[in-house]
């Protein structure tokens, strides 16, 4: 098979997943091509912004956003003018061509629930029909959540000697076993330095 | 014929599970987590937070001994390979795995979570939402929706066959995905052999993980002035961890979400208060003051949400007469 109809069919298994396909063996194929080519990878990201678009997902920082943190880098950033919008896009962009650093800081007020946040239950309500959006159903669902300023490398190998330790007291305890894939995914780092 | 019982109750419990209905979501939770453990299973799945990484799991019981192998399939080579207890890892001879190799956790290497049931039902909602198709088998998809904003919610799809774990997300409070994992392809049953559970890799060093340490540990001096209803410590060590310092230890579990308490000396750098998160895990420091009124580093890591991280870590104290309570 050529280079080109190889590629033009990893376009149309990408193509068909921006059209709703949940993940197949296709689609982790399509993603591996993806990554390793330029020009699919430039296409996969415009696919994603063509989606964002139309779901609304897309945010500029030309006003802060209301999860920016103050004194943070991403508050602080966000609360200058910025000269042109800048465009923020999806995470899952971002985690099929990333290869940059393995931990990242997001911002606190980032994840500050709201209430009545529609993907909790009460406690004493029955549980509505139509609370989390799933991967099936979900075009409403932004894929996977980054906001990120990087760590030194010092804290930064502190924060995978955690994670691992985490994982590994999970498994042992038998409370819940977390994927490998969690903290190896990146190259894991050995133990901290003495400083 | 043990497996053939296996496979039959497997199946019996399936059906009875669509076409009755008399099986609770509760039940498929727990056959789940059994099925990690007994079923044999050969398969690539997919993990994504921020990055991509695709990884071959087998996993073959053998006379009861559990024979589990992990094999990267991006990046550097690298397979780990569980024979019952016996973990060890095998990559290039300057892979940083080595290093971390009496960190690795244990397996089930597939398993996204075991649930601790009883008392679930007070803090998720577990329902129930019909079936699909995933890695091209059919799936019975559960929702587990958090009823408070310090946990994160679920979907997991699991094999109607064997109860294994094709697909599960991880949302966060507003819907969005934390964190996606996926069997893209998957085998099951006698097709398995131990041969797949053997590593294949070639020209590479082998590193063994040490038993682990016997004897009564110390009580941790460190305690929680709050953590979410539900949450209760299963794991708590006054000393030992991810590194050579001494360092405090507590786990904690509301039967589906973890996190872990860490406590030592303040290193000379550290950034300190920061929160961070990768995929579904949130992490957040803060200095505290321990014995001696020295300044102590307090990090808490979990599939929590930052702000519920965040608040842990400033109700951690140091509070030796309370050590061996149960919070």
């Amino acid at each position: 098979m050529s280079q080109a109809s190889t590629s033009d069919g990893v376009q149309e298994t990408l193509s068909a997943a921006m059209d709703g396909e949940a993940m197949s063996d296709e689609l982790h194929g399509a993603l591996d091509a993806a990554s390793r080519d330029d020009e699919l990878r430039a296409k996969w990201e415009r696919m994603h912004l063509a989606s964002a678009v139309m779901r609304g997902a897309l945010t500029t920082s030309g006003s802060p956003p209301a999860s920016a943190p103050l004194g943070t880098k991403r508050g602080r950033r966000a609360a200058k003018p910025s000269r042109r919008p800048r465009l923020r896009l999806g995470p899952a962009v971002a985690a099929v061509v990333a290869v940059l650093a393995a931990l990242t800081v997001v911002l606190v007020a980032d994840l500050v629930q709201e209430e009545g946040s529609p993907n909790l239950v009460a406690a004493t309500a029955p549980a509505p029909t139509a609370s989390m959006p799933a991967a099936a159903e979900s075009t409403d669902v932004q894929p996977l959540l980054q906001e990120v300023v990087e760590l030194g490398p010092i804290d930064r190998r502190r924060m995978n000697a955690y994670m691992l330790q985490h994982a590994r007291y999970n498994a042992a305890a038998g409370t819940a076993g977390i994927p490998l894939a969690r903290v190896l995914g990146d190259p894991p780092t050995a133990e901290l330095e003495e400083e | 014929m043990m497996r053939r019982v296996r496979g039959w109750l497997a199946a019996a419990s399936a059906a009875l599970a669509v076409s009755g209905g008399a099986a609770m979501p509760e039940d498929w939770l727990q056959r789940m987590d059994q099925a990690f453990r007994t079923a044999d299973y050969d398969g690539v799945f997919s993990y994504l937070d921020r990055e991509l990484s695709a990884f071959r799991i087998v996993h073959k019981v053998v006379d009861g001994v559990e024979h589990e192998r992990l094999v990267y399939l991006d990046g550097a080579r690298r397979e780990i390979i569980r024979v019952g207890d016996d973990v060890s890892c095998i990559a290039e001879a300057g892979d940083e795995l080595h290093a971390v190799i009496d960190q690795l956790p244990d397996g089930p290497y597939a398993r996204a979570f075991s649930p601790r049931l009883q008392g679930l039902g007070e803090h998720y909602d577990v329902r129930l939402k019909g079936q699909y198709r995933v890695a091209g088998r059919t799936a019975i998809r559960l929702a587990i929706t958090p009823r408070d904003e310090n946990r994160y919610g679920y979907r997991v799809w699991l094999d109607q066959d064997t109860a294994l774990l094709l697909r599960s997300e991880l949302h966060d409070q507003a819907g969005r995905r934390l964190e996606v994992f996926q069997f893209t392809s998957l085998r099951t049953g006698d097709d398995v052999t131990v041969a797949d559970a053997s590593p294949s890799a070639t020209g590479l060093v082998t590193s063994r993980v040490p038993p682990a340490a016997s004897g009564p540990l110390a009580p941790p001096a460190w305690r929680a002035r709050w953590v979410p209803s539900g949450f209760r410590m299963t794991d708590g060590r006054g000393r030992g961890g991810a590194t050579s310092r001494q360092v405090s230890t507590l786990l904690f579990s509301d039967g589906i979400a973890t996190f872990s308490v860490f406590v030592e000396a303040a290193p000379a750098r550290a950034s300190a208060p920061a929160t961070t998160r990768r995929g579904a895990t949130s992490l957040h420091t803060r200095l505290a003051r321990g014995p001696e009124r020295r300044s102590h580093l307090v990090t808490v890591v979990g599939e929590v949400p930052a702000a519920t991280a965040q608040r842990i870590a400033e109700g951690i104290h140091y509070a030796p007469e309370d050590a061996g309570k149960d919070k």
